[in-house]
């Protein structure tokens, strides 16, 4: 660089060009407003639902104490410890077989083994029960076997939490690995170097270093059960939030619905108060890859086929039969064969889906994008306070969504009685509202993860940069932060609307009469059993929801190729 | 050195900044005039990043108060937001924007205007890197990077621009060479400046005057050359260049030492006293009947750097240049150079000194 032209400009005039001191305020506080009304409407129907509970209604509680809620209360308990147990056995016991030992297949089954998140948990339900019913495959080829007359009906508990533990595992799976993939490799590598033995090692060391990402895990998936009402009612299993169900759908008595629902509210600030405990003062995070990763042990004679065994087992029980037997009836009905053929409705409620799916995920991301970009530019206490608030939503049962909006739409409906308008009841069940409203609740979350996984790397002195050359806030959002996040901007797209594809009890709950979904149709097909037509509307479920897990899963969860190992 | 008037571009007055219970800064006051560059060193979290953060509006003041240009933008209920300071600022990892072209980045801060391609040009010109203008950042080296980052910080003609260690990401050779060519285009464009670095050899070696920040307060603001010889605290003696100090009582304007009698400045009336000697100016010769063994040495290049016991049971440090050799434990006389008057901390103050053996390392 030689000397440079000599240019000799002088300070702009500073005071001229400001603009009015509101104005300059201004440009921040939208932004904070804007994260406080997100932050509102997450909150105000949980909050509305936890009231109920202030306000018990002794006429309801006489009449839910006559129906059984005793009985729903241990039935909850039981399963969503039994689920529990059975995602923390299959998927921790799973994410250290693939992390630490090397087998045939192994690298294949390290990213195949997330591949039952594809299946949501009704249809591996239905897909079980028709397997394993009287007149299913199952007894009929233990009949003609051993001769005998077996003629046993697939319901109660047991098989419900099998079922569940199957459909669900992989979020403990997930967590898991991430955990084994962080810091255990150097802990564990003193460890054996101190003397201890594999099995020894990973008790003592690496068990206490993912529990809390098995506490997280574990929380997750009783989220998850705790959601769940449809499932289970092909076992006969009636818990809490079946009875939320009932109560709404056969009887719409909202008093009684919003006092089970408070009871199911219980249940979820329960477990997230045993995971708070469980986890410690740990964190856990979910990122995959850094790090160096354990040294697998090889496996040699029968216990090398035994791991690929119980592997191939899993990933077949979790998704290869339920899919093969889902494309076996939709190929019934699309070719026209044997029973009802191509049913035209099909069409009409892929449509509802993909709209309901398409407009949680814009607003999702939309509002995700405003919290993020709030904390970003307005880096106080109180925003940062508002924006984690706006995610609570994914840790607040489906149920407790559905009644909370409910409430608020009843709200909604009164107060504009009050000021002459009437609407009548379509506000309440007659339209889109309060679903998508629900939807964005119980989705901001991971819409709010994948932008700000991808606003890291956009780094804070970028912003700052772009702040002090004069760029107003919004200037910054279109210019930097939006451009740098648009693959952000893609994944939470695509995980919200394959979230809200299958999604079944808010759906089930607050959708407008006469409306319905695929997850709705394939739900009430699954209760006739008519399984020809089920299969293609499942089929289409399944097929779109596996999408995210390949895309999202394959490359994170790679292990070490075959021998030796990095 | 250019000259600089005296009317303050950036004045701090008072300012305090906590995060929690730790102060980032202690009632600081600095203003930065017109056409200088302020250089303000100190040790990592010392509040040097927080003062920057606070001129450009990134961080908001808990007392004090804050102008740029004469107008309020911090402080006393005034609040002016980044975008409106007129405040260029140069990050260490140089924040440019990868989805733009170098061209597109100089001209972010530019307003749509006719003129915003000369200006960009011209910024760019300023930097000597016209022709890289359709580049992105990934296609530059680090010092083409930091450059580019200058020119975008200029190009809206900031009223001042902040410089938070710019050169600390890059390599060592390439650092000095570019820190004069900074110097040239800050020079050039007539900007004032505030250089923010943990280098004291940085510090001195480019600001016009040298702020030295401790814990979050400053000790001492005035010309490098003041700051070297005549520091006001220990913590800057010994922070600033490598330093000794020698016990000794005052008396008449002399301080009595091992080693003599020192004129010294920076003490009033008489007393015992620290005197600071540092290495250049410890004068050494072998002799049998000296007053000190020759310990340790350090090579370092030009010169060795010897560690002399005195017979008091005090080190001193010593440059030698590396023509001559002193062995280890051969006994010498050690003298120090009076031509100047050497500066001097009342002794109440001593157990405040935490003088490393080596002071703090300078990483050129």
């Amino acid at each position: 660089m030689s000397a440079p032209p000599v240019t000799t400009p002088t300070s702009r005039p500073v005071g001229a060009a400001a603009p009015a001191r509101e104005a300059r305020r201004g440009g921040r506080r939208s932004w904070r407003v804007a994260t406080a009304v997100i932050a509102a409407l997450v909150v105000i129907p949980v909050a509305l639902v936890a009231s109920s509970v202030l306000a018990p209604d002794r006429e309801v509680w006489r009449f839910l104490w006559q129906t059984g809620l005793a009985r729903m209360v241990g039935a909850t308990v039981v399963l969503m410890v039994g689920v529990v147990v059975g995602t923390l056995v299959l998927g921790g016991g799973l994410a250290w077989l693939v992390a630490a030992h090397r087998f045939p297949g192994r690298r294949a089954f390290s990213w195949l083994l997330v591949l039952p998140m594809a299946v949501p948990s009704y249809v591996l339900a239905f897909v079980a029960v028709y397997l394993l019913d009287a007149p299913g495959p199952v007894q009929a080829a233990a009949r003609s076997l051993l001769g005998l007359d077996i003629r046993i009906a697939p319901r109660g508990m047991v098989l419900a939490v099998l079922v569940m533990s199957v459909a669900l595992y992989p979020y403990v799976y997930l967590l898991a690995r991430a955990a084994l993939s962080e810091h255990a490799a150097v802990t564990y590598g003193a460890a054996r170097t101190l003397g201890l033995g594999p099995a020894r090692a990973a008790w003592r060391v690496v068990l206490p270093l993912a529990r809390p990402s098995l506490a997280a895990g574990g929380a997750l998936v009783a989220m998850e059960t705790l959601t769940d009402f449809a499932t289970i009612q092909y076992f006969n299993v009636e818990t809490v939030s079946v009875a939320v169900y009932q109560v709404w759908n056969g009887m719409f008595d909202r008093a009684a619905a919003s006092q089970l629902a408070a009871v199911v509210l219980v249940f979820a600030v329960t477990v997230i108060a045993i995971e708070r405990t469980l986890r410690g003062r740990a964190r856990y995070d979910q990122r995959g890859g850094a790090g160096p990763r354990i040294e697998p042990v090889a496996l040699h004679g029968w216990s090398r086929w035994a791991a690929s065994g119980v592997c191939a087992l899993v990933v077949g029980v979790g998704f290869v039969v339920p899919a093969l037997r889902l494309l076996g009836w939709s190929s019934v009905s699309v070719l026209g064969g044997g029973g009802g053929g191509f049913d035209p409705r099909y069409i009409t409620y892929l449509g509802n889906s993909v709209l309901v799916a398409a407009v949680a995920a814009a607003l999702c991301v939309a509002a995700a994008a405003v919290v993020v970009n709030a904390v970003r530019l307005t880096p106080d206490r109180a925003t940062r306070g508002l924006a984690r608030l706006t995610t609570i939503g994914y840790a607040v049962p489906g149920p407790v969504v559905a009644i909370g909006m409910l409430l608020v739409l009843v709200g909604l409906d009164a107060a504009l009685d009050v000021v002459g308008i009437d609407v009548g009841a379509t506000l309440i069940t007659g339209s889109l509202l309060g679903l998508v409203a629900a939807y964005v609740i119980r989705f901001l979350a991971p819409a709010a993860n994948s932008l700000e996984a991808s606003l890291d790397k956009v780094t804070p002195a970028m912003t700052m940069s772009a702040l002090t050359l004069g760029a107003p806030p919004r200037r910054v959002v279109r210019r930097i932060h939006l451009p740098l996040i648009r693959s952000g901007v893609g994944v939470g797209l695509v995980l919200v609307a394959v979230d809200a594809l299958k999604e079944l009890p808010i759906m089930l709950l607050l959708r407008p009469f006469g409306f319905s979904t695929l997850a709705v149709w394939v739900y009430e097909l699954a209760s006739e059993s008519l399984w020809d037509i089920v299969g293609l509307p499942a089929l289409t479920i399944v097929a779109v929801a596996t999408v995210p897990v390949v895309v999202l899963f394959r490359s994170t969860l790679r292990v070490t190729a075959g021998r030796g190992g990095a | 050195m250019m000259p600089t008037t005296d009317a303050p571009v950036v004045e701090l007055d008072e300012v305090t900044k906590r995060y929690g219970v730790v102060s980032a800064l202690d009632r600081v006051s600095i203003a930065a005039r017109r056409g200088e560059l302020l250089a303000v060193v100190g040790p990592s979290g010392c509040g040097k990043t927080t003062l920057l953060q606070i001129i450009a509006g990134l961080t908001d003041v808990d007392a004090g108060r804050v102008t740029v240009s004469g107008r309020a933008v911090a402080g006393a209920g005034a609040w002016v937001p980044p975008e409106h300071r007129h405040v260029g600022i140069v990050f260490q990892e140089h924040a440019l924007f990868p989805h733009l072209t170098v061209a597109d980045n100089v001209g972010f801060g530019l307003p749509r205007a006719a003129d915003r391609r000369v200006r960009c040009a011209e910024a760019l010109g300023l930097v000597a890197l016209s022709h890289l203008a359709g580049r992105y950042p990934h296609e530059l080296s680090g010092g083409e990077q930091q450059r580019v980052a200058l020119a975008r910080a200029l190009a809206p003609r900031p009223a001042v621009v902040l410089l938070d260690e710019p050169f600390s990401s890059l390599d060592a050779n390439l650092r000095g060479r570019l820190r004069q060519q900074t110097v040239e285009v800050l020079r050039a464009s007539d900007a004032t400046a505030i250089f923010v670095t943990h280098d004291r050899q940085e510090a001195l070696s480019i600001g016009d005057r040298v702020a030295v920040l401790h814990d979050g307060a400053l000790e001492q603001i005035d010309r490098p050359q003041a700051v070297f010889h005549a520091p006001r605290t220990r913590f800057v003696a010994t922070f600033i260049g490598e330093a000794d100090l020698l016990a000794g009582q005052v008396r008449d304007g002399l301080a009595h030492t091992v080693v003599g009698a020192l004129p010294v400045t920076g003490v009033e009336g008489d007393g015992p006293v620290d005197v600071m000697v540092r290495p250049h100016e410890v004068v050494v010769e072998v002799a049998g009947d000296g007053n000190a063994t020759v310990g340790h040495h350090e090579f370092r290049g030009a010169y060795v750097l010897h560690t002399l016991v005195l017979d008091t049971g005090d080190e001193l440090r010593c440059d030698v240049p590396h023509t001559r050799t002193l062995d280890q434990g051969a006994r010498v006389r050690v003298r120090v150079d009076t031509s100047h008057r050497l500066a001097a901390f009342p002794a109440a103050g001593r157990r405040a000194v935490t003088a490393s053996p080596t002071g703090p390392a300078s990483r050129d």
